[in-house]
């Protein structure tokens, strides 16, 4: 990973936000004005600088597929944020529907395995836990149903997300639509998704901003100026692949320490025949540097 | 950064993670009345969150989670090449604890394992059934407090409490608690043992306030060391790591100086004294994760799969601390750790 090209200071942040139904989608749109992405024909992305939203379409197969497939091809940093939105049934009775769920422990119904992202982050959110299922979660024989909320796609993204993203950049919050009744106790209501997701997106969309500018951003050890003179200095010193890691090494503790290398390191390749002539005289000044560089 | 810290992060242990089977285990409810606001989430195995891919070890020590545990093996391992035996033969550690709530920059537990999450083995009775099994065959020295710090959690465990009443009733068993905590509150409740040693880690106040992360400072620790030593408990001094930083010779001494004009010398049982060392394996991930660390970034040399300083250093370092500490303490109760 340490070739000139992925070594840059500079980056743009991105929220990525995934969502199984254009109605549980479209309020997010709408909030970070987000434009529809014609690169994609397989599936709906909506975008603008900073933003990006696909739709993964409903159940864990589609969304751990539509997930793989939209990550692959985008080019991400080591501090985007890949959240997870939508609706989600709900055992508790307790809480109104509406209410926005940010979920602790993912499970796969289906196999029992679990997933559990990283809250490290304060937020104003209940926090839960979620099962995942092709199905209604209804006749789960889970010793934790009671307690829990049912979705479709939570555990897939979660396990899809795990090939791109660490544990605590991916987050994912369900708002509570229905109580897993069968339809008959329910009346045949329909949800209005969009209209419940409506309701909480301004509080989510604050939370996770404030957590993007708040969010330490990783940054690279050497600029691209740097690396290119690193890259450079090796292969007029000839050295082997393990030589260069071992210069790397060095100047990485010298700018570390002093702030800066390239005076020193300037003025000390000044004094050397560069290119060399043979291997064992770029050896021989490689000792050179790391005597003067210690 | 403090203040991001308490109100961007999530608290210490603002979430537990609680193996089905360590639910009813009396310290696992001591915990959950410790932290009545915490979020706890039931796991089939510590491992599900302990040992998941791709963890950030960083982030995670900014606000590290709890996980509690029933641990199926007896969790006494013997001593590592690269640990000081003190001149004992039989020499194992025990980790009833995996991590530790502070953060020292070049602590091995950040390439030992994948998560900065602690993880308390709840079932401590089990272990004290493999020591006695073990004592039966011999002495034994059993260090508790290698991959974590009791003393620092005691007041949330009590785990150094249970140990120090398992010494007082087996001679043979000889522990060492190691320690950089100022928890002086916990010790008070102690009878002094023989056969149970405090033993403080102590680095100059510099490297203290830039390399070890949430610690209490040198100040702190000689007043828990005087407080150890007024009680009656014998307390053993670890310079370990001695690191070569700029003006290294002066800050060694300069810390000797303090620590011996705070510290009665002749009340010290044994001081050890080591350079920085470290698995080769455990550095590579080391350096991923802390990039801006000077003390990991150091280009070490690699000797049988262990990175120190090259051994001329080594030996200057070893040889200058030596020295320095004959002042207070004799040579027979110094102890060197060398390649």
């Amino acid at each position: 990973m340490e070739g000139a090209g992925c070594l840059l200071f500079a980056f743009t942040l991105m929220l990525i936000i995934a969502a199984a139904l254009y109605s549980e989608a479209k309020p997010f749109i709408e909030f970070f004005n987000l434009k529809k992405d014609l690169y994609f024909s397989s599936f709906q992305v909506f975008r603008n600088e900073d933003t990006v939203l696909y739709i993964t379409g409903t159940g864990p197969m589609e969304a751990a597929i539509v997930t793989s497939s939209f990550l692959t091809r985008e080019s991400l940093s080591g501090s985007d944020l890949l959240l997870n939105v939508g609706i989600c049934g709900s055992r508790r009775k307790d809480l109104p529907m509406g209410t926005p769920i940010l979920c602790n422990k993912l499970i796969e119904q289906e196999t029992g395995h679990t997933y559990f992202p990283d809250v490290l982050y304060t937020h104003p959110f209940i926090e839960g836990s979620i099962i995942t299922s092709f199905c209604s979660a209804e006749n789960s024989l889970f010793e934790e149903a009671s307690l829990s909320f049912a979705d479709m796609e939570a555990a897939a993204i979660y396990q899809a997300g795990s090939y791109f993203f660490q544990p605590h950049q991916m987050l994912f919050i369900k708002i509570i639509s229905d109580y897993l009744m069968p339809a008959t106790e329910t009346g045949d209501k329909a949800i209005d998704v969009s209209g419940l997701v409506s309701s909480n997106v301004r509080i989510i969309a604050g939370w996770i901003t404030e957590l993007m500018n708040k969010i330490p951003h990783k940054t690279n050890d050497f600029t691209r100026e740097e690396a290119e003179y690193i890259e450079e200095l090796s292969r007029n010193l000839k050295l082997s692949v393990t030589m260069e890691h071992e210069l790397r090494q060095y100047l990485r503790y010298y700018k570390l320490v002093n702030g800066d290398f390239f005076p020193f390191a300037m003025h000390l390749a000044e004094e050397l025949p560069l290119p060399v002539k043979s291997k064992t005289e770029g050896k021989k000044y490689l000792d050179y540097f790391k005597k003067n560089l210690l | 950064m403090t203040t991001l810290r308490k109100t961007f992060y999530n608290s210490f242990f603002s979430h537990i993670y609680i193996e089905k089977e360590a639910y009813s285990y009396p310290v696992t409810q001591q915990i959950i009345k410790h932290y009545p606001k915490a979020e706890l989430i039931p796991i089939g195995h510590y491992k599900d969150v302990f040992n998941r891919s791709g963890q950030n070890y960083t982030e995670q020590k900014k606000s590290p989670s709890l996980i509690l545990a029933k641990s199926h093996s007896s969790l006494i391992y013997e001593g590592a090449p690269t640990c000081q035996n003190f001149g004992n033969n039989r020499f194992y550690y025990t980790s009833c604890v995996m991590n530790c709530i502070y953060d020292c920059e070049y602590c091995y537990l950040q390439g030992m394992f994948p998560s900065a999450n602690l993880v308390v083995f709840v079932n401590l009775e089990d272990t004290f059934h493999e020591l006695e099994r073990l004592l039966a065959q011999g002495d034994i020295y059993l260090c508790i407090s290698y991959d974590t710090d009791l003393l620092a959690i005691e007041p949330l465990l009590g785990y150094v409490k249970a140990f120090h009443a398992f010494a007082a009733s087996h001679k043979g068993l000889t522990i060492e608690c190691r320690t950089k905590s100022a928890a002086a509150a916990s010790l008070k409740e102690l009878a002094p043992l023989k056969n149970f040693i405090f033993a403080w880690t102590l680095s100059p106040p510099s490297l203290q306030e830039t390399l070890e992360h949430h610690t209490p400072s040198l100040s702190q620790r000689l007043n828990a060391i005087d407080n150890a030593l007024s009680l009656g408990f014998p307390v053993r001094l670890c310079f370990d790591p001695l690191l070569a930083v700029k003006d290294w010779k002066e800050k060694y001494s300069a810390l000797f100086c303090e620590v011996f004009k705070r510290i009665p010398p002749d009340k010290i049982q044994d001081a050890s004294l080591g350079c920085f060392r470290i698995p080769k394996d455990f550095m590579k991930i080391m350096r991923k994760q802390r990039k801006d660390s000077y003390i990991l970034q150091y280009p070490y040399s690699s000797s049988l799969g262990v990175l120190s300083y090259e051994k001329a250093l080594a030996e200057e370092i070893l040889d200058f601390c030596t020295l320095e500490l004959t002042k207070w303490i004799k040579g027979d109760n110094i102890y060197l750790w060398k390649e």
